[in-house]
């Protein structure tokens, strides 16, 4: 059991690079994403700064509101064509890694590779006991490992090599979750 | 970069990714088991970036657009680290 474990765990890391190394040679790299990724960021920053000057109250006007939403419209714009040129790659890295993906798990196919501490919740079972004999349910399957192994390096390798996107970038931008998060403000 | 904000918050980050190592360690030794397990993780996670930021940094939470933004960052991933130690442990020594 515990030789599947650290396997999974090497295997996880090396996938991590894997996937990073290919965007950095596919994405990361290119003038275009540099040159969208700084202007995104001073950009957000700006706006930042520009949103915190003008405070809640609207003291300043309806002039400043005005320039403050043509530049969220200019990031909008920025941040849409930066997942653009990012999208192309992640989706030949998406193929690349269900490939490796079906593979190692028809490896492990049926194998309990670790016991879990707990049990999951029912909606996590169909994953964490992915074709596993039995009805333990703190029998663990690859797939599980493999996910949560992913998770915890993946990011931690993006921060440490610096391709993590910058807080600012996220918080104003563009992510999906920022928006309910301005609109309570 | 060189902004104060982003540094703190890589702090607690860094923070948050070796805690949740350390615990996972130490849970799977001792062995804790059980949804138990999971919410004193959490527990204990919020209350070490509570204390640290609140007792040696006296930071301005409102700076940083409030204590949830602050307990949030790098939970996820430190969530993923600390059950991985703990799994690989628990599995490691008590079932084999």
């Amino acid at each position: 059991m515990l030789a599947d474990t650290l396997l999974i765990l090497s295997i996880s890391i090396a996938t991590a690079f894997l996937g990073e190394g290919l965007t950095w040679l596919l994405v990361y790299r290119t003038e275009k994403y540099k040159k969208l990724k700084t202007e995104v960021e001073k950009q957000s920053k700006k706006l930042e700064k520009k949103k915190e000057a003008s405070g809640p109250n609207d003291a300043s006007g309806r002039n400043a509101k005005k320039k403050i939403e043509r530049q969220e419209e200019r990031l909008k714009n920025n941040n849409r064509d930066l997942s653009m040129v990012k999208m192309k790659s992640m989706f030949a890295i998406g193929i690349v890694f269900t490939a490796l993906l079906s593979m190692f798990s028809s490896i492990f196919d049926g194998r309990v590779v670790a016991k879990l501490p707990f049990v999951p919740i029912s909606w996590l079972q169909g994953i964490s006991h992915r074709n596993l004999m039995g009805s333990d349910f703190t029998d663990c399957s690859f797939i599980f490992l493999y996910i949560l192994c992913t998770m915890s390096i993946r990011q931690n390798i993006q921060k440490l090599l610096g391709f993590a996107p910058s807080r600012s970038a996220s918080k104003q931008g563009g992510g999906l979750f920022s928006t309910p998060m301005q609109a309570a403000k | 970069t060189c902004d104060p904000q982003d540094e703190f918050l890589d702090v607690i980050y860094w923070l948050r990714q070796i805690l949740g190592l350390l615990c996972g360690i130490v849970w799977g030794i001792i062995p804790f088991s059980g949804i138990a397990g999971l919410l004193i993780f959490f527990a204990f996670n919020a209350l070490v970036v509570y204390v640290y930021m609140n007792s040696f940094q006296k930071v301005d939470e409102e700076e940083y657009g409030g204590m949830m933004e602050i307990l949030k960052e790098g939970l996820m991933t430190s969530f993923a680290t600390f059950l991985v130690a703990w799994i690989i442990l628990y599995s490691a020594l008590h079932y084999n």
